[in-house]
């Protein structure tokens, strides 16, 4: 099928970027989205044009190394799935589909389609870790954990640490990626040791890169990880908890 | 072993050998694997005693470099911070948790034998070592079970929520084959959780400031000088500038090489580039034919898929294979009577049918598809099929079993297994091979340490399910922290070496060469054509099996390829800036090299082992049959010396296997 | 365990990834904003289920309408003497107010710059919550006609407002039919506000249990609906002329 692609290009985060139109007369339905680009790159290079510089890694939906916006809307037109797992098939022949990097202030561009992320990043090292070193933990077993909180656990830590949310959001939040940082490892036997400490450092970082929730639920939406939209609570909860008992743990 | 018997496979291998190998590479010596002088259960506790040790006070004055920041190399450099080093770590991702160990599904092995189904460390160690066939180190298998144990703990306490029982305990499961239950699990996602754990473990390090990240850096050469490993070269993915850091140890921690083939289960950005610089500036590269291919994968679908993406073996308990019994059979799978169709695998094994090796699977599903019986639009397929479980279990059942398997496949096909038969093939997913290191972890260049895949131990010949995230998490927390620091002991009070010595500066100047070289080609072909082609010879030639006849053909073959890849290497772009053309080509260079090795191993080793299955080396029931009085030890290649009797040849050296507690024993699966 | 032992510079060519930022962000955080937006919200929405209440006393009649408003004036004497209780209470809600925009504006404000130059397509989903300050915008200027009519009887008024009589000046101010339009706009508007804002306080307030998060969800619905019927029945009926004056 025909596809028109509105690709943004933008050499360096100096420049100023443009949409560029290229037209593909042999898109499938079984291909990704990214393989889309993958194809878009063959025929720019068979032109002797600089290819579309995106990322992407192992386009099975677990690195959370590819992120492009498609029509506006982060990772493409489905929800909760990432763009390697977006098909061609979303779309019918002869549409004109725009892909652009994620959007936020959070995440300059590096070039074309890749963005930096790093801020995201940084909230981590700001505290969503844990503190026991190499060979000090205690026997698993001897630390009981019910099915239902390693579950829970589960459900936020999946996340994978690409930035849809804050893309999604039109506030440039990152709120539901520290969200669910800070409720998977609260859930933790050893994670709640740092739960208030981990709160106002993580919280007080994402606030130096990136912007205000206001409660919109675009970014569970985008989710490829399927993160709930409670993480929002979770954090102001676990902020508030860190104000009231004003202790470490 | 005496050294007579371990000089007997180099008189053999020479004798066997047509006068095509003795052309193609040099016998050489015997090589000493460091193995503890103690019995293999013993062996890690005597040598953690003979570790020298680094006071706490001087530790920062040691810089070591960790390439990677996957599950082995997040875990080194973090445990190497939190001991006081000053570590420097590298990453070609943006942030360290990228790493392709987030794609392993299964889960992990931990012989912690809590359960009364007798699993204990020395089993643990008789599977993975008779999985691997007899070709990987016992006392090393030992150090990954006794370490094992404690890696679940840690983990757990960094942030890896396990699988808990109704009683809070721990869950594990049975996996890949083996009879007990050790297999520990986050849902569908272990080494996701693994490694985010790791990396966060990471980032704790890099805000205390012992850990210094530079992302966006891909390692494109090893500083060698009087013979150690001293820093290594780096291009800036952003910038394109070429830097050089230094430091007293280096480890790689960079994965395996199976991308080389092209289309496999692995990453995009996966590549041999670090290890294959390594090989070339004086580390052994040991068995690189070692390859393993998974039997259910998703086959290509059309000629722009990117990549093929593993489904989890599980999936072979309820489905059943077939292909139709006439060649070219294109009707709907649904409309091919029973009678029409040919249930291979439980015809030819009717003991463990559907259930036979990842091996044995492999090559037969190969060999129907090149019969001309392969389905799908590439004809590149057989099915797999659920039609009979849903009709004995009940659709409800075999979705609670399979749901998030059969949604993936969905997701990727826009067909549903429960209604359409899946279509699946073998892909290339793990490599045994990697660089040779001693049970120090340390390769042959001293100060080089390797850790994870891009390494060759534990695994032999094959690797076990759930083995892969147990040795790279030993790998780095466990056995690189006791390790690395024993070597640095002995360079107190010496600097790294300075940045304007004129070995770093031919090493930049030999990166910087080779970039050139491939921005100034001939234009004709992107990297992706070369990647493309080689991965079409090796898949071909060396893949489920390989034929001796044959092989020469394929070097002959990599090395008109490689000749045609300077001649006619077109990378858009300039150097001074992003380009992931220039990436590529890079790393196409590099496996167009590696290749040739491969093809020569699966030459030279002249016996069918694991994964390595060489056509004229079979049993009666069609098995691998290993030699083991001649081929008992580990290929270790050594890079041809430029000048010489020897010149452009690479150096077969090997290093016997010892099997003390696990008595070598041929396979059966019938 | 480990000081940090930063490499000097002839030995680090290579860039580093940033690291965390030390100093503190700005100041006042967003959680507080938010935490004060959710209490003052909270507050805004009791007051307006208790004006409701009084509001709907107008379909009983001029004298239960009138002698409810004098009840309001005199609340708590004689322990608060004079009308020295609304006077506290109007502080309140003044204060409310003042923090209640200088939070919303300073979230808007913020959320603007970290949205970067590039608008999110408008998806229309969850409207409410992506016009939060236009409605409170135009809510604000709605308070202040509202007072200047009703409460204090100046510019926009009704001719002939009694302070006395607010059961009149009520029927008068909604017998012109601008006011009554602009009056039930304007109760719809607040409706998409409260029921967005009552469902982000029990996100901003930590509510992370599933039958809460279920409950305020449906309960925000529920209130705003009641909010807005309550409301615009008053110049309904005055428009229908249903209520009159005598």
């Amino acid at each position: 099928m025909r596809l028109i692609l509105e690709v943004w290009r933008q050499e360096s985060p100096r420049v100023p970027g443009r949409l560029e139109a290229y037209e593909i007369t042999d898109a499938r339905e079984e291909m990704s989205l990214l393989e889309l680009l993958d194809r878009l790159n063959h025929q720019l290079v068979e032109e002797n044009q600089e290819p579309v510089a995106f990322e992407s890694d192992c386009r099975e939906g677990i690195c959370g190394t590819c992120g492009i916006d498609v029509n506006g809307v982060p990772h493409g037109p489905e929800n909760n799935v990432p763009a390697c797992g977006q098909h061609v098939r979303s779309f019918a022949d002869g549409d004109t589909v725009r892909i652009e990097p994620f959007r936020a202030a959070g995440f300059p561009i590096i070039r074309d389609l890749i963005v930096d992320r790093t801020g995201l990043d940084r909230i981590i090292q700001a505290g969503g870790t844990v503190a026991v070193d190499a060979g000090t933990a205690t026997d698993a077993d001897t630390l009981l954990v019910t099915h239902e909180q390693a579950e829970a656990a589960l459900d936020f830590a999946a996340c994978i640490g690409c930035g849809a949310c804050v893309s999604a959001c039109p506030n440039g939040a990152a709120y539901l990626f520290t969200g669910a940082k800070l409720q998977h490892l609260a859930l933790m036997p050893h994670g709640k040791m740092e739960r208030g400490k981990r709160a106002r450092s993580m919280i007080a970082q994402m606030e130096h890169e990136f912007g205000p929730c206001s409660q919109i639920g675009e970014c569970a939406l985008a989710c490829p990880a399927g993160v709930p939209l409670s993480a929002i609570a979770t954090l102001n909860k676990e902020r508030l908890r860190a104000l009231l008992r004003r202790k470490d743990n | 072993m005496t050294h007579e018997s371990a000089s007997a496979p180099a008189k053999k291998g020479a004798a066997m050998a047509s006068t095509d190998l003795d052309a193609l590479r040099v016998v050489g010596r015997e090589i000493d694997g460091n193995v503890p002088d103690a019995a293999p259960d013993a062996a890690w506790d005597d040598r953690k005693l003979h570790y020298n040790l680094v006071n706490p006070s001087n530790r920062r004055k040691f810089t070591v470099i960790v390439v990677g920041t996957g599950l082995a190399g997040a875990a080194a450099a973090a445990a190497l911070g939190e001991l006081g080093y000053n570590v420097e770590v590298f990453s070609f991702h943006d942030v360290p948790r990228r790493a392709h160990s987030v794609a392993a599904q299964g889960g992990i092995n931990s012989p912690r034998a809590r359960r009364v189904d007798n699993d204990s460390i020395e089993r643990f160690v008789k599977d993975t070592v008779k999985g691997g066939d007899y070709r990987g180190r016992e006392v090393d298998a030992f150090r990954l079970g006794q370490e094992g144990v404690r890696v679940i703990d840690h983990m757990q306490a960094i942030g890896a929520p396990f699988a808990r029982e109704y009683g809070g305990q721990l869950a594990n499961r049975s996996f890949g084959g083996v009879q007990v239950s050790r297999t520990y699990y986050t849902r569908g996602q272990t080494g996701q959780q693994l490694e985010i754990a790791s990396a966060h473990a990471l980032s704790r390090q890099v805000a205390a400031g012992t850990c210094h990240l530079h992302s966006r850096q891909e390692m494109l050469d090893l500083i060698v000088k009087d013979g150690r490993a001293r820093g290594i070269v780096v291009r800036d993915l952003v910038s394109g500038t070429v830097r050089a850091m230094t430091a007293h140890a280096v480890v790689l921690a960079t994965g395996g090489y199976g991308h080389i083939y092209y289309k496999a289960t692995l990453a995009k950005n996966s590549n041999a580039t670090a290890i294959w610089r390594a090989y070339k500036r004086g580390a052994y590269f040991a068995n690189p034919a070692f390859v393993q291919i998974h039997p259910t994968a998703l086959p290509l679908m059309s000629q722009w898929q990117s990549k093929k993406i593993l489904m989890s073996e599980s999936l072979r308990n309820d489905g059943r294979i077939w292909a139709p019994k006439a060649k070219g059979d294109d009707r709907d799978p649904n409309l091919i009577p029973d009678a029409q169709r040919d249930y291979f695998l439980e015809r030819r094994y009717p003991a463990f049918g559907n259930l036979v090796p990842r091996d044995v699977a492999s090559r037969n599903i190969r060999e129907r598809i090149e019969a001309g019986y392969g389905v799908g639009p590439l004809k590149n397929a057989v099915y797999l099929d659920f039609r009979d479980a849903i009709d004995r279990l009940g659709a409800k059942l075999v979705r609670e079993r399979y749901s998030n398997l059969f949604d993936m496949y969905n997701e990727q096909t826009g067909e549903d297994p429960f209604t359409t038969p899946m279509r699946i093939a073998p892909s290339v997913h793990f490599t045994m091979g990697g660089l040779w290191s001693d049970y120090d972890m340390m390769t042959s260049i001293p100060g080089l340490f390797v850790g994870g895949e891009c390494g060759w131990g534990y695994h032999g010949a094959n690797r076990l399910g759930a083995n892969s995230l147990l040795s790279g998490c030993v790998d780095g927390w466990f056995t690189l922290p006791y390790s690395v620091p024993s070597f640095l002991a002995g360079q107190l009070g010496e600097d790294v070496l300075p940045l304007d010595d004129p070995a770093v500066r031919q090493t930049v100047a030999d990166v910087e060469g080779r970039i050139a070289r491939l921005l100034g080609g001939g234009g004709v072909h992107p990297p992706d054509y070369f990647a493309e082609k080689l991965g079409a010879i090796l898949d071909r030639y060396a893949s489920v099996s390989r034929d001796p006849a044959e092989l020469p053909d394929a070097i002959g073959q990599i090395r008109a390829l490689r000749e045609q890849f300077w001649r006619d290497i077109k990378v858009i772009g300039t150097g001074d800036r992003l380009n992931q053309e220039l990436e590529t080509a890079g790393r196409v260079a590099d496996y167009l090299e590696l290749a040739e090795l491969l093809v020569l191993d699966a030459l030279d080793r002249d016996e069918s082992a694991g994964a390595h299955f060489r056509t004229d080396h079979v049993t009666e029931d069609g098995e691998a049959m290993r030699d083991d009085a001649n081929w008992t030890f580990v290929s270790a290649w050594e890079a041809p010396p430029e000048a010489g009797p020897g010149a452009g040849k690479p150096i077969r050296n090997y290093e016997p296997l010892v099997f003390k507690a696990v008595p070598l024993q041929q396979r059966n699966y019938k | 365990m480990s000081s940090p032992t930063p490499a000097p510079p002839d030995r680090d060519p290579i860039p580093q990834a940033a690291r965390p930022a030390t100093t503190p962000p700005p100041w006042p955080q967003t959680w507080i904003l938010k935490v004060i937006m959710a209490v003052t919200g909270s507050i805004f929405v009791a007051f307006l289920l208790f004006h409701l209440a009084g509001n709907l006393k107008v379909f009983l009649g001029a004298e239960d309408f009138n002698h409810y408003a004098e009840w309001l004036r005199t609340l708590l004497n004689p322990l608060i003497p004079g009308s020295g209780f609304l006077w506290a209470f109007r502080g309140v809600m003044v204060a409310s107010l003042v923090l209640h925009v200088y939070s919303g504006t300073t979230i808007w404000l913020r959320a603007r710059r970290a949205r970067g130059v590039h608008a999110r397509k408008f998806l229309l989903r969850r409207i409410g919550s992506r016009t939060m300050f236009w409605t409170g915008l135009i809510i604000l200027c709605f308070i202040v006609f509202h007072i200047l009519d009703l409460t204090m009887g100046k510019v926009v008024a009704a001719p002939g407002f009694d302070p006395g009589d607010p059961y009149s000046n009520l029927i008068h101010s909604f017998s012109r039919p601008p006011v009554a339009i602009f009056y039930g706009l304007t109760m719809a508007l607040i409706a998409v506000h409260i029921s967005h804002g009552i469902w982000s306080v029990v996100n901003d307030l930590g509510g992370t249990g599933k039958r809460l998060r279920n409950v305020v969800f449906a309960v925000a619905g529920l209130i705003a609906l009641v909010v807005v019927c309550g409301n615009l029945a008053i110049p309904v009926a005055v428009q229908a002329g249903i209520l009159t004056v005598g």
